[in-house]
């Protein structure tokens, strides 16, 4: 792209947005970024040789007798690094001729009246600065229309041509908009900043500009400004809602889990206790936090963002929801969930629990204090992770364990073992014997290795001390293996 | 002197094909059969410079108006060129001493060798075109200054016709004439003497057409014969490709396609840059564009190869799918001259851009 | 459940092909009593496979031996199977040829007589001359003096204009109730000569195609009534019995678009170049939509140029394989070509085709013979090819609506459940040097669901 620009120049992009390009069918419309110094209206192809840098060509005349000449006019444009061509509808373009545009990154536009066109287009690229406060004008009244920071957002990232806009905390996660905006390599970047409710500042709103002039920069700063007092009312009305709605929901699972009568405040609340339920439980990987916790109120909106019809309500450091459908089941509850930790723009890494469906409200009980234990099984696993009660099974019991101390423990008890070089292959053989009810065969299969190999290391294990034959040493074998492994606390 | 017999038909058919991009190999049989039957009773048929004939020598040239499709549907008889010769010899008052091709191209170069078989008479190495272009006043005889008629031309049904008109007349008289008898007729005309011809005409032309023939009747693979084609006739391949598109744009979607006319080859290139060839064209391919870039324009040939079966395939037989060479063959340099390009160049087909040859010497 | 079965000279090869997949394939040596044992050869492929269900169709593909018996034309003595022909030519024309006589020594050896009569219309349906019917019957009658019972009609522009054709044909049958004729214009297609080959073989087969049909129909009867007979035609499509009996050139160059269409099921790809190798020779085809790619007037394994759809194949010395398989991998590098041996010595050269691994050439076909697959699962289908003058876009998209409209009655009326066409290729194609408003229609279509 060229350097010297003129600063009052609008480019393809926002002739496409807000000029008289946005009636046209475009073509390889991925390199709009271009600014247009002036438009060239040819009837003949050896007019484009004479057409300053960043025109835009309007073809015409014998200049448009084919898709041929169409071809030709892009090359020749090309040359001339002009911005745009422009022909008339009358030339189908193929596919040859799109690949060809694409190629040579000349965005190509047909339009019905090619002249015509030129003398708007003509209008429209004298007055740049009728066609910016037209945009700005145009956001201002787009925002006071829309309610949430994720539509206040859009509106930049919609309307404003060439520019992607987000809306990012202070530690850099993005609230709304364009997750793009802000890694490296992008153009020039424009930002303010956006205070919350309580005055102090919140988050910046962040855009970056495809090409950029001064004015330009201006005008994209102005629309920026303009979105912030409608952001900040936004955010409160929201923040202050989701507080009172979480305190009170929170407050009402508790008396519904430890079996009082609030069925009529659950119904209030919008809360379905009749039917197939379906519980989650949603979990901070590794680690455990408090119901009050900062992050809860990004949580619930993007919970609600995804599933706006569940509840989701946080009750001891995790956050209660189900699902209630005649056909619901487990696995596709696990499904949505997993699509959920995964797209879902989380402040911290989640794990997710799934309980057994239960029938009204002591089944629902039944489901959350499941989906609890599959969510202590999966926080274990780490961010992403959702685990089914159903098939966890009495394995659900192994979250509860003290896994730490046990290990801890088991270093002691099995110091021989644990000193070995190869502990980890051993312990590993160790478990997987265990978990086998101590067939060599399956243990083989399971680890992928032949027999001969899992009875040499067996051999070697007995040789580090450790009984396998006595069966009141087994249990407490089985759960030094499991703690070790789930801690990797034998590396010193 | 050269011959002309039965024999070196096949090579002539090849050679034919190559210079005429409209028709390529599409299958005449019945010409062919009438002009090996003509050669058998009246061959061989003496091929002569234009040198060894006396001045006053009076020459006509054969050829044919029309399309190959009415051709193929209705082959001529083999009457025609007497009832043609004889027609403009009543007319002129005197007796033809030889024979020259309108064109030694496409079916056209048959039609002089059958003429001159039929009515015994030398036919001349030389024509007015070098290759086939869609009028028959597109010649380098009416740039001498020759002029077209008195002419006479023979229907499929029999129909004789004679016509004293001028150059642009003649065309389109002819043309409506011909459409009318059925889809073509055999035309005589430019009658001129030995003397009038020597500035007016391309020489060899029938020679070359035959030494082509015969490397396109006994090449067996691609590379020997673009080498060949190179060496004789300059030919230069300038991109392959497959075929991705036929026809006008208007394609919709499926196995529909609506061409007009003019009709365009859209050649994708296999590897490399993957370049786009667009072949335009009305009858006979008349531009080369590649990715938007002139490579080549009429009055030099266009020409599609058929990469395995090493066949030229003319613009009504080539279907989308189908692999194929794209060759250039420089036409003779009587055409390059600003005379020459303003009768037979892109400006004169309606394409308003420069003969590439052109750009160079501005 | 289908089965395809292929005849040649001295063997019946068989296949049973259920969902795309062979069930069992077998082959058996020509002896007599012949009928009894391709029975026999039938019931060996349905007795192990009741259970899966009934068979739906047996499709016969008897090119070699209608071929044979057209080679067998000219040398009279040798043989004690059929032999085509003879029959007589009555072309209609507005003035005779120089020479008469075609130049194809098979079409001259099926012919009894030639004769000629004024009459024919042009490419775009006007009259050249009018029909001169007396001579017609002159001719006529000098022709049923050499014996001949069948009689090709060629009036040229039949294709767009055929009431010469009908009206010689009204006159004629009233005169001789016994005579059977062939229309040029039934055959169809652009060009005299080609239109007049193709009449001419048309003819010459009537009675052997009739006695084949007779005969293999009684041994489809064998599996009951549920199982239908069809014959192979040469675009790669089956016909009726019906059908064939009165057009039974569609019978021919059957085997090589079988083996494409075969190859296309065999390697499980709709769009590919396909490389047919025997002993000394590879033939490259396509199979474009799931289908092999035909073309009309093309000089197929008789050598003579038919105006009904042959497979186009690209005949090349096994010594230039190598420079083949170069062309091809260029061309395509990611499938440059399935190869299938179509004879048993054809293994080889299939072997050392797709010996290198980056060629991306692929094999198929070495344990089952690829055309009785292709003939197992062909299906109904229709080509028209036409010269027609419009003078505008919109009455070129009307005129080629209506074709591709009568091209999918034609695909129904051969025996293809309602509905179940589709349009397979349509193309307009404008003829040179001739007013802008002439084009060539080419419309092809085929039973059976996109692939």
């Amino acid at each position: 792209m060229s350097r010297n620009r003129t600063p009052e120049q609008l480019s393809v992009a926002e002739l496409v947005h807000f000029g008289p390009l946005s009636r046209a069918h475009a073509f390889a419309a991925e390199n709009l970024d271009r600014q247009v110094s002036q438009v060239n209206l040819v009837s003949e192809l050896d007019q484009i040789r004479q057409c300053e840098p960043h025109a835009a060509v309007v073809l015409h005349g014998s200049a448009a007798m084919g898709v041929w000449a169409v071809e030709s006019a892009l090359r020749l444009a090309w040359e001339r690094n002009a911005s745009c061509v422009i022909a008339p509808s009358e030339i189908a373009v193929t596919s040859s001729t799109a690949q060809l545009a694409e190629r040579l990154r000349v965005p190509l536009f047909v339009v019905d009246d090619p002249p015509n066109h030129a003398l708007e287009l003509s209008a429209t690229v004298a007055d740049t600065e009728a066609a910016r406060a037209r945009l700005t004008a145009r956001c201002a009244v787009l925002f006071g229309d829309r309610s949430s920071v994720r539509d206040i957002v859009g509106v930049i990232n919609t309307e404003v041509p060439g520019v992607t806009a987000a809306l990012v905390t202070k530690d850099g996660n993005v609230i709304a908009g364009r997750s793009a905006v802000g890694r490296k390599g992008g153009g020039r970047r424009v930002q303010v900043s956006v205070a919350g409710p309580d005055g102090q500042q919140w988050a910046e709103l962040v855009a970056e500009l495809a090409s950029s002039s001064p004015s330009w920069v201006e005008t994209v700063e102005t629309i920026l400004r303009l979105a912030r007092a409608p952001l900040t009312a936004s955010i409160g009305r929201s923040r202050l809602a989701v507080a009172r709605r979480t305190a009170r929901e929170r407050l009402l699972l508790e008396i519904l889990l430890n079996g009082g009568d609030a069925t009529e405040e659950a119904e209030e609340a919008g809360w379905q206790l009749t039917g197939r339920h379906v519980a989650v439980v949603l979990r901070a990987a590794g680690r455990t936090v408090g119901a009050d916790d900062v992050d809860t109120p990004a949580i619930v909106f993007t919970w609600r963002d995804s599933f706006a019809h569940l509840p989701i309500v946080p009750v001891d450091g995790a956050w209660v929801s189900w699902w209630t459908a005649r056909s619901i089941e487990p696995g596709h509850v696990a499904e949505r969930l997993r699509q959920y930790l995964a797209e879902a723009r989380l402040p911290i890494a989640l794990t997710a629990g799934v309980g057994v469906p239960g029938e009204d409200l002591v089944g629902l009980r039944r489901s959350i204090t499941e989906a609890r234990l599959a969510a202590a099984v999966a926080s274990r696993l780490g961010g992403g992770s959702v685990e089914l009660f159903g098939e966890l099974g009495p394995r659900a019991l192994l979250a509860c364990l003290p896994i730490g101390e046990i290990a801890a423990a088991a270093r002691v008890a099995l110091n021989d073992l644990i000193a070995a070089p190869d502990a980890e292959v051993l312990i590993t053989a160790l478990a997987a014997l265990l978990d086998c009810a101590g067939s060599t065969g399956q243990a083989a299969a399971r680890l992928g290795v032949h027999r001969n190999t899992v009875l040499s290391r067996i051999e070697r294990i007995r040789a580090r001390g450790v009984d396998l034959d006595s069966p009141d040493q087994r249990l407490a074998l089985h759960l030094a293996c499991y703690s070790l492994l789930s801690t990797r606390q034998w590396q010193g | 002197m050269r011959t002309i017999s039965v024999d070196d038909l096949p090579a002539i058919i090849a050679g034919s094909a190559l210079l005429c991009s409209a028709a390529g190999d599409t299958s005449l049989d019945g010409l062919h059969n009438v002009t090996a039957e003509l050669l058998r009773r009246g061959g061989p048929v003496s091929l002569v410079e234009l040198s060894s004939l006396e001045p006053r020598a009076l020459c006509a040239a054969v050829g044919v108006i029309g399309g190959f499709a009415p051709m193929i549907e209705l082959p001529p008889s083999g009457h025609e060129p007497e009832l043609a010769i004889r027609a403009l010899e009543a007319r002129l008052g005197r007796r033809l001493d030889a024979l020259v091709s309108l064109n030694a191209a496409g079916p056209n170069a048959l039609f002089a060798i059958a003429a001159a078989a039929a009515l015994r008479l030398p036919l001349v190495d030389c024509d007015g075109m070098g290759r086939v272009l869609p009028l028959i006043s597109q010649t380098t005889y009416a740039m001498a200054g020759l002029s077209i008629g008195p002419l006479s031309a023979v229907s499929l049904a029999g129909d004789v016709l004679v016509l004293d008109s001028d150059q642009h007349r003649s065309d389109s008289l002819l043309r409506a004439a011909m459409q009318a008898a059925g889809g073509w007729m055999l035309c005589a005309m430019y009658p001129s003497t030995a003397r009038q011809l020597t500035t007016a005409a391309i020489l060899g032309s029938t020679s070359r057409l035959l030494d082509v023939g015969r490397l396109l009747t006994t090449a067996t693979d691609r590379g020997s014969l673009l080498n060949g084609l190179a060496s004789t006739v300059k030919a230069r391949l300038i991109g392959s490709g497959r075929v991705v598109e036929l026809g006008h744009a208007t394609r919709t979607t499926g196995a529909r396609h609506y061409p007009a006319v003019p009709t365009s080859v859209v050649v994708d290139e296999y590897s490399g840059t993957r370049r786009m060839i667009r072949l335009e064209g009305q009858s006979e391919l008349l531009l080369a564009i590649i990715d938007g870039v002139v490579a080549g324009a009429v009055p030099d040939v266009l020409c599609l190869i058929d990469r395995h079966e090493l066949r030229v395939l003319g613009m009504e037989s080539v279907a989308v799918g189908d692999h194929v060479d794209v060759l250039i063959l420089p036409a003779a340099p009587t055409w390059h001259t600003p005379e020459g390009l303003a009768l037979a160049g892109p400006r004169a087909f309606g394409f308003p851009v420069r003969h590439p040859g052109e750009g160079a010497r501005r | 459940m289908r089965i395809g079965v292929r005849l040649d000279a001295t063997r019946a090869h068989g296949v049973l092909v259920h969902a795309g997949r062979v069930l069992a394939s077998s082959s058996i040596s020509k002896s007599a009593p012949f009928d009894r044992q391709l029975t026999g050869l039938l019931r060996q492929f349905t007795d192990p496979f009741t259970q899966r269900g009934t068979v739906d169709s047996v499709t016969w593909d008897i090119s070699a031996v209608l071929e044979g018996s057209l080679r067998r034309a000219g040398h009279k003595h040798d043989s004690t199977a059929p032999v085509a022909g003879p029959v007589g030519v009555l072309r209609l024309l507005p003035r005779s040829p120089y020479a008469v006589g075609h130049t194809s020594a098979l079409v001259n050896s099926l012919v009894a007589h030639v004769g000629t009569a004024r009459g024919g219309h042009d490419l775009f349906g006007t009259e050249l001359a009018p029909i001169d019917l007396e001579s017609a019957a002159r001719e006529t009658a000098k022709a049923r003096a050499t014996g001949v019972t069948a009689l090709a009609v060629i009036a040229t522009g039949a294709s767009g204009q055929a009431a010469h054709e009908q009206l010689v044909a009204a006159r004629l049958l009233g005169e001789y109730p016994d005579l059977r004729l062939c229309l040029s214009h039934e055959v169809g297609g652009l060009g005299l000569l080609e239109r007049e080959t193709t009449t001419v073989v048309n003819a010459a087969l009537f009675d052997l195609a009739e006695e084949l049909v007779t005969r293999l129909e009684g041994v489809t009867k064998a599996l009951g009534g549920a199982t239908s007979c069809w014959f192979a035609s040469g675009d790669g499509g089956r016909v009726t019995p019906r059908r064939l009996r009165t057009l039974p050139v569609l019978g021919l160059s059957t085997t090589p678009a079988a083996a494409l269409l075969g190859a296309a099921i065999l390697s499980a790809r709709t769009d590919t170049t396909v490389l047919l190798t025997d002993e000394n020779t590879i033939s490259i085809g396509h199979v474009r939509d799931g289908l092999p790619h035909v073309e009309s007037d093309l000089r197929g394994t008789l050598g003579v140029r038919l105006s009904t759809p042959q497979p186009a194949l690209t005949v090349r010395p096994a010594r230039a394989a190598a420079e083949t398989a170069a062309l091809l991998t260029e061309q395509n590098p990611a499938n440059a070509g399935v190869v299938v041996p179509v004879t048993p010595e054809g293994a080889n050269l299939a072997d050392w085709l797709t010996s290198d691994p980056h060629s991306g050439l692929s094999a198929v076909g070495f344990d089952v013979d690829p055309s009785t697959v292709g003939t197992a699962c062909a299906e109904p289908s229709a080509w028209l090819d036409l010269v027609v003058t419009a003078g505008t876009q919109d009455d070129l998209h009307r005129q080629q609506s209506l074709l591709e409209q009568r091209a999918l009655t034609l695909v129904e009326a051969g025996g293809a459940r309602p509905g179940s066409g589709r349009v397979i290729r349509s193309a307009a194609t404008s003829l040179g040097f001739l007013r802008g408003d002439v084009y060539r229609l080419r419309v092809r279509a085929s039973a059976g669901t996109r692939p």
